[in-house]
């Protein structure tokens, strides 16, 4: 009886899966009617990336919502960063609720988010995203604009292609898309033509009539809660005869080279730079660095490490890797893990929800280098920032070993009595303290305030110095704080 | 007081003669102006020097003065085979000798044929560059033929003018073929970068009166003697100009003595002020001792090797430095400016205080080689090397300015950081060497991603300078050369053979010619 019980339990479990895994799979057309797409409105306040202890100006963001269940919007990412207020209104209905944010992916731009009230999703029906994606077709974009009803405009999907998105790091995914049109790409549907289903949501549209589709596939990998991998390597194209010859290569058909390993990432302890890459999961990789895709046709080779299409998958599985290597083919495999934020020196694209970090040390404001803080100088920041930074920004953003620290810098001095020796300083990188090299804002923090010396001794890396007794540093910081109304000595 | 003595039209008396003396006798016996006749000569004799001093009439001044007409033309930095436009321009110069002009260097720069003429003459003179001094702006130029010194004057150099007081800017402005002259106050003094090389900093004087085009080179009067040369204007404000005080004008005619010119030499050291009671408790700073602490002691420069980072300076030659860096008896001049008028060779001579301890250190002034490259450059040849199209140059200012001009300002990073940190950067020994355009050929179209680089090594070896890198590359016996760029880990490999090829086909389709 009891192995009765057991066995009708198993077969259960199994039915359930299997029904499960078809309903989750089934696609599902979206009537034109249907109330799926949500007017999203959040307010957002930036941070102030040269002046970290504070906070722009609140500004509101408008964006499309798609109804997914569970009292669950997906919503693009970019709307929701440093958001304090999130409303949305459904389709002919007056009344406004109001959500929260539940999760978020940089890399692939998205965000969920959940109403607060349990009844809000009353009436609402929820939008499935499968794997098909049906390459070259017609589609249709359906957007919800004030207080009108739905509005649906057509679109020609047009390829399949790999590239890091507008603030991401990892390349994803993307489907080119035309239109006649103007589209705002702030998260709408895109829906088959004919059949109605569901391929993807619009992430950006330009003056030149492109767009590009978020596809189906890895927005459902994201509403799953799964993480992106990464390859953990940048190529360059092989294509010049002279260097393909110096790296031993007979054909001339194939192999990208390896030019950037990322430490920690998938990568790393498994290519090396200047490997060639041959194959990956049994493709062969072209000179520029595309395969052949039996469906989508030409690809990137990111395609075979980043794509979360069931189809082709590789996430969670070892890839298999052919490379050459000093001038012998070598057989690889390597485990595919997400991104490691730790190899990123300086961050660059979005802030991705990172508030600039300071220390405030004898009303001395230090900062840890980000893209951000440099963009932040208006249109012209390449010509107006400091030289040393910009470059390293340019050419540093990802460690070359994992021993590599963040660029500490001295951002600027708030002007008091007590540190006016120092006030012409600005945009300095700092190398040591009492001798140590500085890694981060953390261990600078930690050198200050377990100093044993008397003195404490700034040394930036033009050699330009700073000497403040310790008893001076927190005397200046409260003059500072109350100077200047600065909340805190640091915001981490 | 003014140093043009102007000349009034004087109307014909024509009052009779008696009745004039009687007039004069009733006027004398008014005692109101009875007592300002005796004022007058009390005034007199209390200040007799400005009764003395050499006032010369215009019709002398104009003597001294000539228009310069130049045409000229530059080489192109960014294609270093082509030479730009002809292009004529005018400038002003003086006569600081019965035969030498002394002129701006910028009037004279790149010029291919110049010629001259003093007021009134109708005839043009052909001249020639005796010296040409671009660090400061400075040129003594000779006309071969004696007719134009006939009926000259030349002028005498007077010292740094007064603030506030009144100088006369002559010269040649806008083109014009007639002689000019404007006036202007005196309204600063200070050390300032000289715009024809953009790096060099030497003394200026500020007038509010406007240095047109073609005033360049034209002495600045004041009682009859130089006190300086219109050189510069400010873009910043209106009426404006800038003068070479006398100063330089006699580092420059001093440097010359020997028949070459050596120009400026530089101390090469950072330094910061020590305002900070803390800094100085730290490094055991007496606090009756003034004086700036050393930040960096740059390569190959004069106190390389003599000073230290921590070093606390406070006295050069003797004279007091204040905290912020200024001379103490002044408290106006950097003391820089002590350096400033030093020739190679000359004894610098510090008082510091090193670990705690006071000593006094001298070396020799000496000019630093990294400058060169910083410096504006005029009539030279721009030295290249090109292999499989790519277009190797030595990193310098000229190049840069032509490189941002061409719209190369994306992804150069590197190459503008390495150029305004050079003078840190560099060891003193090698110079930077950029990858900053290629001729398209197919040979190099993949090339892209090194353009705007700085070559480090090749096979293996650290490249010095541009001669060096053609070296290696004539040397090398290996089939593919491996260039590696600073900042960036993959190498740049080239078949050399296959470069070596292409480069004689390059040629003929640029017309390039030489190198």
């Amino acid at each position: 009886m009891k192995f009765l019980n057991l066995m009708y339990r198993f077969v259960f479990v199994l039915f359930f899966l299997f029904f499960a895994g078809f309903i989750h799979s089934k696609s599902i057309p979206v009537g034109m009617t249907d109330a799926s797409i949500l007017q999203v409105k959040v307010t957002v306040q930036y941070p102030h990336f040269i002046q970290p202890w504070r906070n722009k100006n609140p500004e509101v963001r408008q964006s499309t919502g798609i109804y997914i269940g569970e009292n669950k919007i997906i919503i693009p990412a970019q709307a929701v960063y440093f958001y304090t207020s999130i409303e949305i209104k459904k389709p002919d209905s007056l009344k406004v609720f109001t959500a929260e944010l539940e999760r978020l992916d940089p890399d692939l731009g998205l965000a969920i988010l959940k109403f607060n009230d349990p009844n809000a999703s009353k009436d609402l029906k929820a939008v499935t995203f499968s794997n098909e994606v049906f390459l070259p077709g017609t589609g249709l974009v359906m957007e919800s604009k004030d207080q009108r009803s739905l509005e649906e405009k057509k679109i020609r999907m047009i390829r399949l292609d790999m590239e890091a998105y507008a603030s991401g790091y990892v390349e994803l995914p993307f489907i080119e898309i035309q239109s006649e049109e103007k589209l705002d790409g702030v998260g709408e549907l895109i829906v088959d033509v004919s059949s109605r289903i569901p391929q993807g949501i619009l992430y950006q549209f330009k003056e030149n009539n492109t767009g590009r589709v978020i596809p189906t596939f890895s927005i459902r990998h994201f509403i799953d809660g799964k993480n992106f991998p990464f390859k953990g390597f940048r190529f360059k194209p092989l294509i010049d005869s002279a260097t393909r010859n110096h790296y031993g290569l007979r054909k001339d058909d194939l192999g990208v080279l390896v030019a950037e390993i990322y430490p920690g990432s998938s990568a790393d302890g498994v290519l090396q730079l200047e490997d060639v890459l041959l194959e990956v999961s049994n493709f062969k990789i072209d000179p520029k660095g595309y395969f052949d895709h039996p469906k989508f046709g030409k690809l990137n080779v990111s395609y075979l490490f980043h794509n979360t299409n069931d189809t082709d998958s590789s996430f969670g599985k070892k890839i298999k890797i052919k490379v050459f290597r000093n001038k012998k083919p070598v057989s690889l495999e390597l485990d595919l893990k997400p991104i490691p934020e730790s190899a990123i020196r300086i961050p660059y694209g979005n802030s991705r929800f990172q508030t600039p970090k300071y220390l405030m040390l004898a009303g001395i404001i230090f900062q840890e280098l980000s893209e951000q803080y440099l963009t932040e100088h208006g249109n012209q920041w390449r010509n107006r920032v400091s030289k040393e930074l910009l470059y390293l920004n340019d050419f540093y953003r990802i460690k070359r070993n994992s021993k590599e620290g963040k660029v500490v810098f001295l951002s600027q001095v708030l002007p008091l009595s007590g540190n006016k020796a120092y006030h012409t300083a600005h945009q300095m990188i700092l190398k040591t303290v009492n001798g140590v090299q500085v890694q981060s804002l953390e261990q600078l923090q930690t050198l200050i305030s377990e100093s044993g010396t008397p003195y404490v001794h700034f040394v930036m890396s033009d050699g330009f110095e700073m000497i403040f007794k310790k008893e001076e540093i927190q005397s200046l910081n409260a003059e500072a704080k109350q100077s200047f109304q600065i909340q805190r000595d640091s915001n981490f | 007081m003014p140093a043009i003595s102007e000349k009034k039209a004087v109307a014909p008396n024509m009052v009779d003669s008696n009745k004039l003396m009687q007039k004069q006798k009733k006027i004398l016996l008014s005692p109101f102006l009875f007592a300002s006749t005796i004022l007058f000569f009390i005034r007199l004799f209390l200040n007799p020097l400005s009764a003395e001093e050499p006032r010369q009439s215009i019709d002398e001044i104009k003597k001294s003065v000539v228009q310069i007409r130049v045409f000229s033309q530059a080489k192109d930095p960014f294609s270093p085979w082509m030479s730009s436009g002809i292009s004529a321009s005018t400038g002003s110069g003086f006569l600081i000798s019965k035969n030498r002009i002394l002129t701006n260097a910028h009037v004279v720069s790149n010029a291919k044929f110049m010629e001259t003429q003093r007021n009134n003459q109708t005839e043009w003179y052909e001249l020639k560059v005796l010296f040409i001094a671009h660090d400061c702006d400075l040129a003594l130029l000779e006309v071969s033929d004696p007719k134009f010194y006939e009926d000259s004057n030349y002028l005498e150099l007077g010292s740094l003018p007064e603030l506030a007081s009144p100088v006369d800017i002559i010269g040649y402005p806008i083109g014009g073929s007639k002689i000019s002259v404007s006036r202007g106050i005196v309204s600063r003094i200070e050390q300032s970068t000289y715009a024809h090389s953009q790096i060099d900093s030497h003394l200026v004087v500020q007038v509010d009166a406007a240095i047109n085009p073609g005033n360049s080179g034209g002495p600045a009067l004041q009682d009859g003697k130089v006190v300086g040369v219109a050189f510069q204007a400010s873009t910043k404000g209106e009426n404006i100009g800038y003068i070479i005080p006398t100063a330089v004008i006699q580092h420059f005619l001093k440097d010359i003595e020997d028949g070459i010119y050596h120009g400026y030499v530089e101390l090469g050291i950072q330094t910061q002020p020590s305002y900070s009671e803390s800094h100085r408790k730290y490094y055991g700073i007496p606090s009756v001792e003034e004086g700036v602490f050393i930040t960096k002691v740059l390569k190959a420069g004069s106190a390389d090797g003599y000073l230290k980072p921590g070093d606390y300076l406070t006295a050069i030659d003797g004279r007091k430095i204040g905290r912020n860096g200024n001379l103490l008896e002044t408290n106006s001049i950097d003391f820089l400016e002590v350096v400033d008028n030093k020739f190679a060779g000359d004894e610098i001579r510090f008082d510091l205080i090193r670990d705690k301890k006071k000593i006094n250190v001298k070396f020799p002034a000496k000019k630093m080689i990294q400058m060169e490259n910083q410096r504006a450059r005029y009539g030279v040849n721009y030295d290249y090397l090109m292999f499989g199209g790519h277009i190797f140059q030595t990193v310098n200012r000229d190049l840069l300015e032509a490189w941002s001009k061409n719209g190369q300002t994306q992804g150069g990073s590197l190459l503008v950081y390495r150029f305004y940190d050079a003078t840190t950067l560099s060891d003193g020994q090698s110079e930077d060497v950029v990858l900053y355009r290629k001729l398209p050929h197919p040979i190099n179209s993949n090339s892209d991603f090194y353009l705007n680089m700085v070559v480090e090594f090749v096979n293996g070896t650290k490249v010095k300078n541009l001669t060096h890198l053609k070296e290696l590359f004539q040397s090398a016996t290996e089939k593919t050369i491996r260039i590696q760029f600073y900042g960036i880990q993959l190498p740049m490999i080239l078949d050399r053979e296959e470069s070596e090829k292409a480069d004689l086909e390059i040629k003929k389709s640029y017309h390039l010619t030489g190198n």
